[in-house]
């Protein structure tokens, strides 16, 4: 199993290593008294995470051969998942809801959306269907009607 | 001046006036407390109502609009952790761990009494020494914002919990974050992959909802028991007691008048303050260790300062006519449509209308107040919906603020993004607030540090030839300093 202490930063280091043969590629200052150019700002901050990501991993080894506690006590939270069952289901919730409402617009996607997450965690109070189908229509008026804020309508209904 | 005042508190409790306040402010609180709607969108959504109105009803509600959006935003960051508006980040770090210990009445009071406070001494300050105030601020160039930013961004040290590197790690994330789009001096893209919308750089808005408000609903949500229906913890109503008030007091009183000197400067905005006041309060506690962890210090110098911007913000937009931020920008549009000119010839050609707006300040900040304490039973029974109900709301109002800020889906995609990164961030204990204020200061840095170069042919003098610059370069020595200094001693108390 990944070691999410080593792997994130190492994924940052390889991340900003790649940042930093994008910056090669901008063009260099051309005019007389401009020391740096567009590279020079992002160039340090890449070179900046790749130390800070060093000394974490670093941070990490030290502890880890120090103190057979700390080891111990990484490991058990290495064990607990980085993503469970409920947090997949919100990201697919959360994209799936963007891309209805690009497709059908707001209020159908809300509607849809906030029914079958209830319907999901197997909800069987009336009211909550209910305070969601009026949240859903409060939030339409609000920033329809009242603020003037256009929701999206949907690639469908052009 | 007193004539010109007086008759501005005549003008503002007068029946053609005072309703209009009322509902700018009121309007203030809501838009400011949905996520994604700022003070700035709330002005700029309020200001065609204003064309035809007469001038001191139409700028008086606006001015209460962007009051009330300031405060509003508190509201959602005590209680869901989903800061209305940037200027709210920093209040999320101490109120909303008062409302998770059943303390949210009483977090909801701090920040109504905190923001009263910043906002009526930034008035006041705006009042006697605007003239001063402007001559100050025009002292800045760009060595000194390059100072200013740089100071700023020692903050991450001190937001940055119990792991320092983890907060720098975040800090370069959004300092690289920033970078994208078109360079602000060469106009080259940077990192834009030939994607249009990112030519224009990512939006700090939809960063904001997705580093909280999403991230905090796909936490709650992974958090949420088998027991879908379990009813939230009861908490107390009680409010901030007069023997609280006195402890806040000092932090409060320092914060407004640290928010208003930050205010005052051009491009400084209210989250920078909110960030700057909660940094030095806790320098300065005798309890450091408890920021972050429900400090009644650390809310009230985030909400004061916040607020403490309301009328620094209007110092070189009343005496230059230079708008010092986004508000002022809109608020200056809202005195060409009446017919006046910001600058110095206002204050003589136009006095009643000034110091209306003055007075009219002063006025708003109480009627926030009053709207503040009345809406806190009303405001609490937020945290009484059951999660299963919170959560989508949440996740669903994050989406629809993305949106609404330019009617882009792609500033959704972007919300999202940050979302599942923050949520991730979350559970490697790295936090979220450094990157927020990474990308808040990172142009600033930026831009400012190559003109400044440009301006001095290349030499980096100008960190020690310009007294400013030099001062907000040993603040920010002193900053990491101190922080690096606090963090020691949070360590060795841990091992005792």
């Amino acid at each position: 199993m990944l070691n999410r202490n080593i792997f994130f930063p190492s994924l940052i280091i390889l991340l900003s290593l790649i940042f930093l043969v994008f910056i090669s590629q901008f063009p260099e200052p051309r005019y007389q008294d401009a020391p740096v150019g567009a590279g020079f700002f992002p160039a340090v901050i890449a070179v900046l995470q790749i130390i800070i990501c060093s000394v974490l991993i670093f941070q990490y080894k030290q502890k880890q051969n120090n103190q057979q506690a700390d080891k111990q006590k990484q490991q058990e939270t290495n064990e607990i998942p980085l993503v469970s069952k409920h947090s997949i289901f919100g990201f697919t919730l959360l994209i799936g809801y963007a891309a209805l409402i690009t497709l059908v617009g707001y209020l159908p996607a809300s509607l849809v959306g906030f029914t079958y997450y209830l319907v999901y965690y197997r909800v069987k109070k009336p009211l909550y269907y209910a305070i969601a189908w009026i949240f859903v229509f409060t939030i339409y008026f609000l920033f329809g009607e009242v603020f003037v804020i256009s929701l999206p309508e949907g690639l469908l209904f052009f | 001046m007193t004539e010109y005042l007086l008759s501005g508190f005549a003008s503002a409790f007068s029946m053609a006036v005072f309703p209009v306040l009322v509902f700018g402010v009121l309007g203030g609180v809501i838009l400011g407390a949905l996520p994604g709607l700022t003070a700035t969108m709330g002005v700029a959504i309020l200001l065609p109502f204003t064309f035809g109105m007469d001038a001191t009803p139409a700028l008086v509600m606006l001015i209460g609009v962007y009051i009330g959006g300031i405060y509003g935003g508190s509201i959602a960051a005590i209680l869901l952790k989903t800061p209305g508006t940037p200027a709210s980040a920093a209040t999320v770090l101490d109120g909303h761990t008062m409302a998770i210990k059943g303390l949210a009445a009483k977090a909801l009071s701090i920040a109504a009494v905190a923001s009263f406070i910043g906002g009526l001494i930034s008035t006041i300050v705006l009042i006697a020494v605007a003239p001063i105030l402007a001559d100050f601020a025009l002292r800045f160039n760009a060595p000194e914002y390059f100072a200013l930013a740089l100071f700023g961004l020692t903050i991450i040290a001190s937001v940055s919990a119990k792991n320092i590197m983890k907060g720098l790690l975040a800090g370069t994330i959004g300092l690289l974050v920033s970078m994208v789009g078109l360079d602000p001096i060469s106009s080259v893209p940077r990192f834009t992959f030939g994607v249009m919308d990112l030519y224009s750089g990512i939006n700090i808005i939809p960063v904001l909802i997705g580093l909280f408000a999403i991230a905090e609903g796909l936490n709650q949500l992974e958090k949420m028991s088998s027991d879908k229906q379990e009813m939230p913890p009861k908490f107390s109503y009680k409010l901030l007691s007069f023997a609280d008030f006195k402890k806040i007091l000092p932090t409060t009183i320092k914060s407004g008048l640290i928010g208003t000197s930050i205010g005052s400067v051009p491009g400084a905005g209210a989250d920078i303050s909110a960030f700057a006041c909660y940094n030095e309060a806790k320098r300065v506690a005798k309890n450091p260790e408890e920021f972050g962890n429900g400090s009644m210090h650390g809310l009230a110098a985030a909400e004061s300062g916040n607020n403490g911007v309301t009328g620094g913000s209007l110092v070189p937009l009343l005496t230059l006519g230079v708008p010092g931020d986004a508000v002022s920008a809109v608020l200056l549009g809202a005195l060409i449509v009446q017919g006046l000119t910001p600058g110095p010839l206002l204050f003589t050609q136009n006095p009643e209308i000034v110091y209306g707006i003055f007075s009219s300040m002063i006025v708003a900040n109480i009627v926030m107040l009053i709207i503040g304490f009345l809406g806190i039973r009303f405001f609490c029974r937020i945290i009484e919906v059951p999660k299963i109900l919170m959560i989508p709301i949440i996740i669903f109002l994050s989406v629809i603020g993305a949106y609404a800020i330019n009617n882009s889906m792609f500033d959704v995609g972007i919300a999202i993004t940050f979302g599942l990164l923050g949520f991730l961030l979350n559970k490697l204990d790295i936090p979220s607030s450094p990157i927020l204020l990474a990308i808040i200061l990172g142009p600033m840095a930026e831009t400012n540090l190559r003109k400044s170069l440009i301006m001095y042919e290349g030499s980096w003098s100008f960190l020690y030839d310009r007294p400013i610059a030099l001062a907000f370069i040993l603040f920010a020595i002193f900053s990491v300093y101190s922080t690096i200094k606090l963090k020691k001693k949070e360590r060795l108390a841990e091992k005792k």
